[in-house]
């Protein structure tokens, strides 16, 4: 089988070209394949180029290669994986974390979507105070002290 | 190096400039998608961080409530009945609701349940261990539509109405509930037309039975029995399968057995089961979870006739944590020397063994192995000691 190439195009006009098995872990783009067989270049009108470049290094770390064997991986390259998924989340920040969710949505890559949501549940709100997750992820009170103190009494039954 | 450094560095910066709130920008429905990675108590505080997520929380299809102990019973019962007021989100996807022991019933968990039923719940898990008396459950749950998979555990009493209609529970699992009469379960089971899996577990003290497809085996009770004929994958945790009766039946579609031994006779189990189940194209004992050894020495009694099983479709045979006392490997030999069309076989040895125990033990496997001829996989896995 020949390898096909793909070309994605982010909305700031930055061209990337992937292997085919690499791209079709998006189940969004086979259908603009299919709705643009003419043009061979997929543009991504809600992706910026940064975030593409990310989306494709996980697509590529994640490429499940048909290789003779046509098991599935060992388990200790699941856990290689499972390492490199973490990392990969530690270096970004927030800006790019969301706008990566936001991508892996549009994208439609259940694997990088579930990872994002993962993440921000698991180091921005779990087990965390209200006035830490505010913090985490700066969000402006824009209840007044006196606003937030009576929501906090009439709802005295959700707070330990 | 110093570019690294200085890449490095500028990350930093960027990640102390980027003070910008981004997730209260994202669309409702990826919020909610995370706010369903984290446990309800945190998502219901949410409700207070700003006013963009004042009601958000409301909108999160999942409500699980579990509470091992009862430090602040009453508090923990508010928290559970204002949540579920509140709540708002017009399809409930899942609820749960786990309370321990020493918890006292005063909150109206069939009024929770009902009112999960009218919002279209998918999955129910309702666990009470409390000491007081079983709840029964609304009916309108018997007759719910969109339950695909229930689990109901202790103290709830299975009240039954004869319009019980589940058309679509796939999966079922009844942990030492109490049946309101013999009925009850079968009528259950016929209600539900498409389950793939019902694991029930009884609280027949001799016996602990859990069993996959269509239906059920819950005690030495003939009525169960009878019913579990049917089964095509069965589990077991038997404690003493002398308490079994089963002459006259032959579990005629069973594929899957999985035998978790547990006491004394569990051996014994093994040739029962084989001798009645003529499909039988897996087995597999898992000691992992629990294996308690019994006063009682164990004993293999070589049955007088190879089961047609073996013979004829027993294809995976798997082991874990073979520990290979000398009546283990009776049985091994047994099953090795009989398997006539076996593939493949997984056996995992018990990780107290040190590294020459595994040797010597590896070494007498694979001499029994050697004069299965069909075999196309044999794994070993090793565990590490963690």
């Amino acid at each position: 089988m020949s390898k096909k190439n793909i070309v994605l195009k982010s909305s700031n006009g930055i061209i990337f070209e992937v292997e085919e098995a690499v791209a079709l872990q998006s189940e969004t783009i086979p259908y603009m394949i299919e709705d643009d067989c003419a043009n061979d270049t997929i543009p991504l009108a809600n992706v910026t180029g940064d975030i593409l470049a990310l989306v494709i290094e996980y697509c590529k770390k994640h490429v499940v290669v048909a290789d003779g064997d046509g098991g599935g991986s060992s388990s200790s390259s699941q856990e290689d994986l499972k390492n490199w998924d973490a990392q990969f989340m530690n270096d970004l920040d927030q800006s790019k974390i969301f706008n990566l969710l936001l991508a892996a949505d549009f994208l439609n890559i259940k694997t990088l979507f579930d990872l994002t949501c993962q993440f921000v549940a698991d180091t921005m709100i779990k087990g965390k105070s209200v006035e830490e997750v505010r913090r985490t992820l700066n969000i402006e009170k824009d209840y007044t002290s006196e606003e937030e103190a009576k929501a906090r009494q009439e709802n005295e039954w959700a707070f330990k | 190096m110093s570019s690294t450094a200085d890449a490095e560095r500028c990350q930093r910066i960027e990640k102390v400039v980027d003070s910008r709130d981004r997730i209260s920008a994202l669309p409702n429905d990826l919020l909610i998608q995370i706010l369903l990675l984290v446990s309800t108590e945190d998502v219901v505080s949410t409700m207070v961080l700003s006013k963009r997520w004042r009601f958000l929380w409301t909108m999160v299809p999942k409500l699980e409530y579990k509470y091992t102990y009862a430090d602040e019973c009453e508090k923990v019962w508010k928290f559970l009945e204002k949540s579920l007021e509140l709540h708002k989100a017009p399809l409930l996807e899942t609820l749960c609701i786990q309370l321990g022991q020493n918890f006292t019933n005063n909150g109206d968990v069939r009024k929770w349940v009902a009112n999960a039923v009218d919002r279209l719940m998918r999955k129910l898990n309702l666990e009470l261990l409390w000491t007081a008396e079983p709840i029964s459950l609304p009916k309108s749950l018997y007759t719910s539509k969109t339950l695909v998979k229930l689990t109901l555990s202790n103290k709830i009493l299975m009240d039954v109405p004869s319009s019980v209609c589940l058309p679509s529970v796939k999966i079922l699992r009844l942990l030492f509930v109490v049946y309101k009469d013999e009925d009850s379960l079968v009528r259950l089971l016929s209600g539900c037309s498409v389950l793939a899996r019902s694991d029930t577990l009884s609280r027949w003290p001799t016996f602990f039975a859990m069993i996959s497809h269509v239906s059920v085996l819950c005690g030495a009770h003939d009525k169960f029995l009878k019913s579990s004929i049917l089964v095509t994958t069965l589990s077991l945790i038997s404690k003493d399968p002398k308490a079994l009766d089963f002459s006259g039946n032959t579990f005629s579609r069973l594929q899957r057995f999985i035998l978790h031994p547990f006491g004394d006779f569990w051996l014994d189990l093994i040739p029962l089961i084989l001798n009645k189940s003529p499909k039988l194209q897996i087995l597999r004992i898992n000691s992992e979870k629990g294996y308690q050894p019994g006063n009682v020495p164990l004993s293999w009694i070589q049955p007088s006739l190879v089961p047609r099983c073996l013979s004829s479709n027993l294809e995976f045979f798997g082991w874990n944590d073979y520990s290979g006392s000398e009546e283990e490997k009776q049985l091994m030999r047994y099953i090795l020397a009989n398997f006539k069309c076996l593939k493949e076989v997984t056996i995992t040895l018990v990780s107290t063994f040190n590294l020459d125990q595994k040797e010597t033990m590896v070494k007498e496997l694979k001499l029994c192995l050697e004069r299965v001829s069909t075999l196309s996989q044999l794994t070993w896995e090793n565990k590490m000691v963690p």
